[in-house]
């Protein structure tokens, strides 16, 4: 796990820049919420995403948010209903690092700007306080077990869908999250990363399913395009997937989308999926810091309102993206 | 998973025969009677709170504590350095682990952790890292582990009550008390420190219903200081319900901080007139 | 909280009185905006002095005690060769540790004078309880660096 060290002239830095201490500018009615790579507090960085790029799975999707970089891959397989949940599928989260391997290869070919950039992150354990412990395993489990809590209620992701003979067969999704570099707010882009690929799925389409003397028979099309995409044709109105929003507590104001130096000088902060219905699915704290009532209710409420945002937003791109078609060019690593 | 080599486990595959003899009664989920609860409680009253320390001899601190027939024991041992860190940690850390009793729910649960509670012990220390003064043990670490020995609704609350009792119990520097309470939400029903099945009929939502609130929400909090230390949400609710059961489970904590207290103060009187 | 017998038992996190001139934060307690508050469940002690009153938690069971520089601690020895002796710290002053704390003592640290003829082997055997003074941590090593004190 990548280690970001700051003294605590940095962290004063920053903190001043977010909580707009500067009483003179104050006066002059100046908005001081500056962060130190420019933004606004409740400003994202940009994000480049990209789906169906992996030929060997059923959905995928990369995505590249400042220096954060996730891939995920998402496989479909038959499996057997829970004994107690007989029409339901089966959905699992898996959570990967691959750190440090590949910033050593991105630090080798590509140019100085990234060098740079890799100067503050030193490869080793014991790093911001969420990343300590059994060398961000406990992350990974964090952000595998935010994730399962996210999809838990039907409203995100319906199940049912999933089944195709009721106590005999199902689907099995299977959601790998591979984090190839981490330059914070790993949870928002883990969200986006997972709902872009489940939303570019395709399961293959079954033409036949019976019960043939209680063993169960399942015929696939011969076809291999002839897919079902998960989200448009099982339900048109619904979108099942959501949107895990990060927000990240620093003294007496909150930001949204922390880069790696900023959740390292912040004590709490709280993470939320939001439903494209506007209800919120799942919330955890995380961090060593507590926080008042009135800003969590705060931060709900901001919360609520840029993750529709961001949600429309990438639910127009993706639009954009499959309107190209299977012709499209697939980038993929060679950008 | 790692396969457990050190005990003989049951069967690999079996399940609870209750699903089976449940199916016929699935339509109770929609009988459910609403306008009073299976345990005669009003949508707002807690079940009843024992709580006591001491319960183990051989940790540092320890404490039990029932709500209703949820029983939970914790205790927590003496802070031991951190060996096996390439630094030095300028604050102490918590070591939490949860675990249900084997026997504890409906279904057996096998002796490993498995991934629900790994995350609740990831909560658990979350809830009680905000009162417990981290600083004044550099590079050591507490060990607090948590045994559900019977879950009746509400277990990750009682457990971090029972924690942070235990914990206070054990003499380890602390900026104020945790506790924690649960609500279940199902539809326009605030149901307070909800019981297993009224945990389950709160996860699930109605087929024909899509805009229907339902969810279950944990929150901890520091009463003494008016903080929120951990907050848990499941389901699917919208934000001015989560306002409002927030205010509830807000109120709910500082009513029940006095319990804690008493209890404490129970416990230093008893040492105190024995070391007379 | 309650008042029996002329002792005052407090919890955690209870607010104890105003913080200023005349009442002090003592150990047990911390400040936060202008209130004194308990860290510990214990008994409070109240130190008067002239013009000040100091305000200690004491904690009822025994506190969890770490070495701090300064501090007086008994050691046995456990390895020895050249340059230092390892040993492992049983006591603090009069409370024995429930868990030991490693400690080291280097050469230059047995005695005050004459540092340079000291020879390891012939000041220090395996097994020997020592006195000694706490210097510092090695963060390193995980270790107390102890000085000797000649008893």
């Amino acid at each position: 796990m990548a280690e970001t060290v700051l003294s605590s002239g940095e962290k004063i830095f920053i903190l001043h820049g977010i909580d707009a201490i500067l009483s003179f500018l104050q006066f002059c009615n100046y908005k001081a919420d500056f962060r130190n790579d420019g933004r606004r507090r409740c400003e994202y960085r940009s994000m480049e995403i990209e789906t169906k790029l992996m030929p060997q799975t059923h959905g995928s999707a990369r995505l590249h948010i400042g220096n954060t970089d996730i891939l995920v891959g998402i496989k479909v397989e038959l499996d057997i209903p829970h004994a107690d949940k007989p029409n339901e599928g089966k959905l699992e989260f898996f959570v990967d690092w691959y750190v440090i391997l590949l910033m050593v290869i991105i630090v080798v070919i590509e140019c100085l700007v990234f060098f740079i950039n890799f100067q503050i992150i030193i490869f080793s354990a014991t790093a911001t306080p969420a990343f300590e412990g059994k060398g961000g395993d406990d992350l990974a489990t964090e952000i595998s077990n935010v994730l399962t809590a996210a999809y838990q209620t039907r409203n995100a992701f319906d199940l049912k869908t999933l089944c195709i003979l009721p106590h005999k067969k199902c689907w099995k999704i299977y959601v790998d999250v591979l984090i190839l570099q981490c330059g914070g707010n790993l949870f928002d882009a883990v969200g986006i990363a997972v709902k872009a690929a489940l939303n570019s799925t395709e399961i293959p389409k079954i033409t036949a399913a019976t019960l043939d003397g209680g063993e169960p028979d399942i015929e696939l099309s011969d076809d291999s395009y002839d897919c079902i995409q998960l989200d448009t044709n099982i339900s048109k109105e619904r979108n099942f997937v959501l949107y895990l929003k990060y927000e990240i507590y620093i003294g007496d104001n909150y930001i949204v989308d922390p880069t790696l130096e900023e959740e390292v000088c912040s004590t709490s902060s709280i993470v939320m999926s939001i439903l494209p219905n506007g209800k919120i699915s799942s919330v955890v704290k995380l961090g060593y810091g507590s926080i008042q009532f009135n800003t969590f209710t705060k931060m709900l409420q901001m919360g609520e309102i840029i993750g529709l945002k961001l949600n429309k937003t990438l639910m127009d791109v993706l639009k954009e993206e499959t309107q190209f078609g299977r012709q499209r060019r697939i980038f993929g690593f060679l950008k | 998973m790692p396969v457990d080599q050190r005990r003989i486990n049951g069967p690999e595959v079996s399940v609870p025969y209750h699903i089976y003899s449940d199916f016929d009664k699935k339509s109770d989920k929609e009988k459910h009677d609403f306008s009073k609860r299976s345990d005669k409680r009003t949508d707002n009253e807690m079940r009843k709170i024992f709580l006591k320390t001491g319960i183990v001899s051989q940790a540092k601190g320890s404490a039990y504590i029932e709500i209703g027939n949820t029983k939970v024991v914790c205790s927590v041992f003496d802070p031991r350095e951190l060996s096996n860190k390439n630094g030095y940690c300028m604050q102490g850390e918590i070591y939490c682990e949860f675990k249900f009793a084997p026997f504890s729910c409906q279904k057996r649960k096998i002796h490993q952790q498995n991934a629900e509670e790994k995350q609740y012990s990831l909560i658990l220390q979350r809830a009680l890292e905000p009162a417990v003064c981290l600083h004044e043990f550099p590079n050591f670490q507490v060990d607090v582990y948590v045994m559900v020995l019977d879950n009746a609704g509400s277990s990750l609350a009682a457990a971090i009550m029972a924690a942070s009792t235990a914990l206070a119990n054990a003499g380890v520097p602390m900026f104020g008390l945790v506790t924690a309470s649960t609500i279940g939400i199902y539809g326009n029903h605030y149901l307070m420190d909800p019981t297993d099945t009224e945990e389950g009929i709160c996860n699930t939502q109605p087929d024909n219903e899509d805009d229907f609130n339902h969810g279950i929400i944990t929150l901890a909090s520091l009463p003494q200081h008016n903080q929120i230390s951990e907050v848990f949400l499941i389901g699917s609710i919208d934000t001015n319900t989560i306002n409002q059961a927030t205010e509830i489970l807000t109120a709910a904590n500082k009513d029940i901080c006095p319990v804690l207290q008493q209890c404490l103060v129970k416990t230093i009187m008893k040492l105190h007139n024995e070391k007379k | 909280m309650s008042k029996d017998k002329d002792i005052i038992v407090c919890v955690p996190g209870q607010r104890l009185c105003v913080s200023d001139k005349f009442n002090i934060a003592g150990p047990g307690t911390y400040e936060q905006q202008g209130y004194i508050y308990s860290k510990l469940a214990g008994v409070i002690k109240l130190i008067q002095k002239e013009n000040t009153r100091t305000i200690e938690v004491h904690g009822i069971t025994e506190q969890s005690i770490v070495p701090a520089p300064g501090d007086i601690v008994t050691a046995m020895v456990t390895i020895v060769n050249q340059r230092f002796c390892k040993c492992s710290i049983k006591c603090i002053g009069d409370i024995v540790l429930t868990r030991p704390y490693r400690g080291i003592l280097r050469k230059e640290d047995v005695r005050a004078i004459d540092k340079d003829n000291i020879q390891m082997y012939k000041s220090f055997r395996p097994g020997d309880i020592i006195l000694a003074r706490v210097v510092s941590f090695i963060l390193s090593e995980k270790c107390y660096v102890i000085i000797h004190i000649k008893v």
